[in-house]
């Protein structure tokens, strides 16, 4: 019975373990707290939810909106857009709006019945108003933000100065049914998969930390076609996987095939569009944004050498130097 | 069969914790018999493991006693592991058909881009078959839980997204069912057995892989 004297040990070490342990549902614990856990966040209530949402800048000058991606994602990996380069901010002589859609990042989690694109764009229209009311604003779109952008100019092309799209994702169903294998490695063998898998084993995906939790496995190398930076990765808050399934859910079909058609009526937006691409981005690089310029009456891509979809992240002054003569060639249009 | 020896199974296996890839043929236990086994499939995720099991009889029952140790294949990742010790064993029969329950005391481990875990957990199965000695067919139901685990958040998780994430011991953090069919066949002093179904989280969610399938050979002396 010797060679059994490390069994209680053991055992009593675990029960203290035990007694001191924490819940993954804590908040904090896993993923940050949202502003329904942190009041000294910047918060706002609109439509019936809070959320995460900061401005910057003389509210007196035109507005941007900006619609960060995923969906899912959250803003923090747009906010060097509004740091200043060579002298000069966006903030200098735009009101800039930063916020978190609904279930994301660190806005409030929300039922799943909340999650459809239909709220996202009254969620838009309500920041509008509220921040530009009566005046056209311009929006910045990232990847899914993109989308959104499009989307809600193609549904209220009057409330919209211009954009400047990073990257959108696709436009419509069918070009999202094309590249959908393209835009995560899952071949079996690929070390993240098994990461992913493996991980349910110890965090099963019960609840919403352990979700938003789990979605990160994914953020460093599930990608590679995007070749994001790992070196300066885009930061996230946290990852909103309610809302990365139930928007992208609200896409598709019954059978789960994209459906979606944000140009039905792209023709009466005549306003020139710029778009922005990363010359290393495979998926939704230069080719899909050639593509897609084509939807618009008028729209033109600018392509950025040496970055990948996360091109505003790791190039934001190049990203800068389209975004600012766009803007303020506009801008007359707005005031 | 008395209710005593029933009992007196139930609680061993509940007791020890037995092994969920490790369906074998009960109609082939038999006191003294020792097994070498390896097993390799998509479990949740690619692991191959190999093991060693030894029949042993006990208040009527004989239980085979197991214990193995298995690594994820997928860039022969020997940071996400496994190692478990269990049980399994014939708790009633009727004939042919046997309703078998095993209970495994599992030691996991993992190491990704985001965190480092230590886990330790249980795993309780039941099958309901038809166990011959050349062949068996059942149906299996279990729950593999995460009593607790330890999480260290990696240096990359907390330098680029979030610096506050708390390491430590974390109560009841996950929890699996698996259902389905488990089968096999022997040949001569080799046995090969096979598994698969669907995984859900303990609150019946849909999981990142959503079935299990694994293959195991077995070889007796």
């Amino acid at each position: 019975m010797k060679h059994m004297r490390w069994l209680p040990l053991t055992l009593a070490g675990l029960g203290v373990a035990g007694c001191d342990a924490m819940s993954p549902s804590d908040p904090g614990a896993l993923v940050p707290r949202t502003v329904a856990e942190d009041g000294s966040l910047p918060a706002i209530e609109m439509n019936g939810a809070r959320f995460h949402l900061e401005t910057m800048g003389n509210p007196a000058n035109p507005v941007i909106v900006f619609l960060h991606g995923g969906p899912g994602i959250d803003y923090r990996g747009l906010l060097r857009l509004a740091n200043r380069y060579n002298g000069s901010s966006l903030a200098d002589d735009h009101f800039l709006v930063f916020w978190d859609q609904r279930g994301t990042g660190l806005s409030a989690r929300v039922d799943k019945r909340q999650l459809t694109i239909a709220t996202y764009v009254n969620d838009l229209n309500t920041i509008i108003d509220r921040y530009s009311p009566g005046r056209p604003v311009f929006l910045i779109g990232e990847s899914w933000g993109g989308m959104f952008a499009t989307r809600y100019i193609n549904d209220f092309p009057r409330r919209v100065a211009g954009a400047a799209l990073i990257e959108p994702g696709p436009l419509d169903g069918v070009t999202a049914e094309r590249i959908e294998d393209d835009i995560f490695d899952l071949d079996p063998k690929a070390e993240w998969l098994n990461d992913f898998a493996w991980s349910s084993q110890f965090l099963s995906p019960d609840d919403h930390a352990r979700m938003d939790f789990e979605r990160m496995l994914g953020a460093k190398s599930s990608q590679p076609k995007y070749h994001l930076d790992r070196a300066d990765p885009q930061p996230v808050w946290r990852m909103g996987a309610a809302a990365s399934k139930y928007i992208a859910e609200d896409g598709q079909d019954r059978n789960g095939n994209f459906n979606y058609d944000f140009t039905t009526n792209l023709s009466s937006y005549t306003t020139p569009v710029l778009f922005i691409a990363g010359s290393l981005s495979e998926v939704q690089g230069e080719s899909l944004q050639r593509e897609q310029i084509q939807r618009y009456p008028s729209a033109y891509l600018e392509v950025v050498d040496g970055a990948g979809h996360d091109v505003a992240w790791v190039k934001t002054a190049e990203v800068l130097s389209h975004v600012r003569p766009y803007l303020a060639a506009r801008r007359g249009g707005v005031r | 069969m008395t209710r005593t020896s029933i009992t007196l199974g139930l609680l061993l296996t509940v007791l020890v914790a037995a092994d969920a890839a490790g369906q074998w043929n009960v109609a082939r236990f038999e006191p003294g018999r020792n097994r070498v086994y390896t097993t390799f499939g998509m479990d949740p995720a690619m692991i191959g493991s190999v093991g060693y099991g030894r029949v042993v009889e006990l208040g009527g029952h004989n239980f085979q006693l197991t214990g193995d140790v298995g690594a994820v294949t997928a860039g022969l990742d020997s940071r996400d592991f496994r190692a478990r010790v269990g049980t399994q064993t014939s708790l009633l029969e009727w004939k042919s058909v046997h309703l078998t329950g095993s209970a495994t005391f599992i030691t996991r481990g993992t190491d990704n881009s985001i965190y480092r875990g230590l886990n330790f957990g249980a795993d309780l199965t039941g099958s309901l078959g038809v166990y011959r000695q050349g062949w068996f067919a059942a149906g299996e139901f279990g729950f593999d839980k995460a009593i607790i685990t330890h999480i260290t958040h990696s240096d990359w998780y907390k330098e680029n997204y979030y610096p506050g994430a708390k390491d430590g011991w974390y109560l009841d953090a996950g929890g699996t069912y698996h259902y389905g069919l488990a089968g096999g066949f022997a040949l001569g002093r080799t046995e090969i057995v096979g598994r698969f179904g669907l995984l859900r989280t303990e609150r019946f969610k849909e999981l990142a892989t959503p079935a299990y399938v694994s293959l195991g050979v077995g070889f007796g002396f």
